[in-house]
């Protein structure tokens, strides 16, 4: 008897997967994902390095923030340009702001329903209406975050190499700074929800990897580490991840020690626990979280508690900046070429940019390895593990859990298309 | 908060998946009447809703796949829509605009709405628009400012 989930719903993209149910083997299981990488350096080859952050921000109508974060700091790696603490605090603002946005959404929109039992958010429109209008203004903040720091609401424009080109107004930070505070009721009714909802049983060690915490809970670094001890600079990064082909899928696999490992929220809670926000320390006490867990469906738990360490960390880098007092510096770049790399930890993961420039600051050669590509061996492994201790489920349940267990990576298979069909009837 | 939003959704690095995010640029050069705001959507999703809140009145303009001759310009209202749950073409990918007006719609939150759509002639990677999508630029230029100043 075979099993097969043709297309998983409430995934960014298309997957497939393919059961046996019989002798529990996994037949097939594809998750396609755009592959990016050679697109990527189609797309820049020959580009001005100011040129290449805003092509870049197109790359993922997600994750264009932390896709233009990486892509500067790289750039300013590549070509020697130091960077402001101002700056610092202000791009790990917009990160804030971008990882609340997508996690919100994931947390929400793609994972409540599984657990209330219903098919997608719709439905809860008219059941739990409260609920929903909770999410949205949750995410409202959050979007309003990076408009106000990238100064617009869906792809920045005001992040450029060495800088900013121009800064927000102290009234809007504050404003924000007003809402983030605000917030808290909602942020406790989340908590509450998801501390409601039992979690599958499910636990398989693996490696996990992260950006350092050396400069706070993971998110800029310039180190990489992992679980089985993989410590590399973050230039380093090609010769620590092996990327290879397997033949069941169009998608390259990634591997470090063994033969998978996993980038996101649990991967950089295990690495970053005790940097947490105060906060987000208790609320990962409240909902049984622990930084040794190897269950990839508390996934969602750690997602969850970045929330909250986000909303907290995003008012105290407000509070430095405002406190510091904004000030628009003028950006140096030397003339010239050079290499560069640069990572960010980016809501799925480590997200990877590199590039080589000429000597009139155009690119030669550019590399970029995105977060839901690294997880893909992980999560397939985990399926593989999963599939024949769950053949005594009702085909249904099997389904609900298989699914579960691959939107909780929140895998993003479907980066930079969208086209919106309208059938006449 | 502006009472008029014109908001291009699309990706300028798909081919004429670009189309909304074009006119958005030309439209910034334009000098449009007060209370009109022009936003780059980006390619939509439940973002859209935040975009929306507030406003008055909102014009949407995206590539379309209406299975039309590629450059054929259409004007839509909400209920021109399939607001059927469970037709799949609803299912909810984050990406998109028709999941985020279904849900605004559900939530009672969607001001009067137009959506203007162009048939797309080239949809993959690759930046900039075909010869066929540019040439229904003036046109839907055209039909958007007719549009803002009967509400102006």
């Amino acid at each position: 008897m075979k099993i097969e989930i043709p297309s998983l719903a409430r995934i960014e993209g298309h997957a497939r997967l393919v059961v046996d149910a019989t002798s529990g083997e996994l037949k097939d299981c594809r998750l396609e994902i755009f592959e990016s990488p050679r697109f990527f350096e189609a797309l820049l080859k020959g580009r001005h390095y100011r040129d290449v952050a805003p092509i870049i921000a197109r790359i993922c109508g997600v994750c264009s923030n932390s896709h233009t974060l990486a892509s500067l700091a790289a750039t300013e790696q590549a070509l020697g340009v130091e960077v402001s603490r101002q700056t610092l605090d202000l791009r790990r603002l917009l990160a804030y702001g971008e990882i609340l946005q997508s996690h919100l959404l994931q947390l929400y929109f793609m994972a409540v329903p599984d657990f209330l039992g219903v098919g997608s958010i719709f439905p809860l429109a008219k059941s739990h209406r409260e609920l929903v209008m909770r999410a949205l203004r949750l995410k409202k903040l959050a979007n309003d975050i990076a408009h106000v720091v990238g100064g617009r609401p869906v792809h920045p424009v005001t992040p450029c190499v060495g800088g900013f080109s121009a800064l927000p107004q102290a009234q809007d930070l504050l404003e924000l700074r007003r809402r983030l505070v605000a917030v808290f009721p909602d942020l406790e009714a989340t908590v509450e929800l998801f501390a409601s909802f039992d979690f599958p049983v499910f636990e398989r060690q693996t490696e996990y990897v992260s950006l350092a915490d050396d400069d706070g809970y993971p998110l800029l670094a310039q180190t990489l580490v992992s679980s089985d001890g993989v410590l590399a600079y973050v230039p380093d990064y090609a010769g620590v991840i092996e990327e290879f082909l397997v033949p069941h899928s169009s998608a390259k696999f990634a591997r470090m020690t063994r033969e998978s490992y996993m980038v996101g929220p649990l991967a950089r809670v295990k690495t970053g626990f005790s940097k947490l926000s105060p906060m987000a320390r208790k609320v990962a006490g409240a909902v049984g979280l622990h930084a040794d867990t190897v269950n990839p469906y508390h996934n969602l738990l750690a997602r969850l508690v970045e929330v909250v360490h986000c909303v907290e960390g995003a008012i105290h880098r407000i509070d430095e900046i405002l406190v510091a007092g904004l000030k628009l510096a003028a950006v140096v770049v030397p003339e010239g070429g050079g290499s560069g790399a640069a990572a960010i930890e980016a809501p799925r993961g480590t997200l990877f940019h590199a590039y080589r420039y000429d000597q009139n600051g155009c690119i030669e050669s550019a590399d970029c390895v995105i977060p839901t590509a690294q997880n893909l061996a992980n999560i397939e492994a985990d399926l593989r593990a999963l599939v024949p201790t769950l053949l005594d489920l009702p085909r249904e349940e099997l389904t609900r859990r298989l699914e579960m267990l691959v939107r909780a990576y929140d895998p993003c298979i479907s980066c930079s298309t969208h086209l919106l069909q309208v059938h006449f009837v | 908060m502006s009472e008029i939003r014109i908001i291009g959704i699309g990706n300028p690095l798909m081919g004429d998946d670009g189309l909304g995010i074009a006119i958005i640029e030309r439209l910034r050069n334009l000098e449009l009447p007060e209370g009109v705001e022009v936003i780059d959507g980006g390619t939509g999703g439940m973002t859209l809703l935040s975009l929306i809140e507030g406003a008055r009145r909102v014009i949407l303009v995206d590539a379309v796949d209406m299975g039309k001759a590629p450059g054929t310009i259409a004007q839509f209202g909400l209920d021109d829509f399939l607001f059927d749950p469970s037709e799949p073409v609803l299912s909810l990918h984050v990406s998109g605009v028709l999941p985020a007006l279904q849900l605004g719609q559900e939530l009672g939150l969607l001001p009067p709405l137009t959506l203007f759509g162009v048939q797309p002639a080239v949809v993959a990677p690759g930046p900039g628009l075909s010869p066929t999508a540019t040439s229904a630029i003036p046109p839907l230029l055209d039909h958007l400012l007719a549009e803002i100043h009967s509400f102006c």
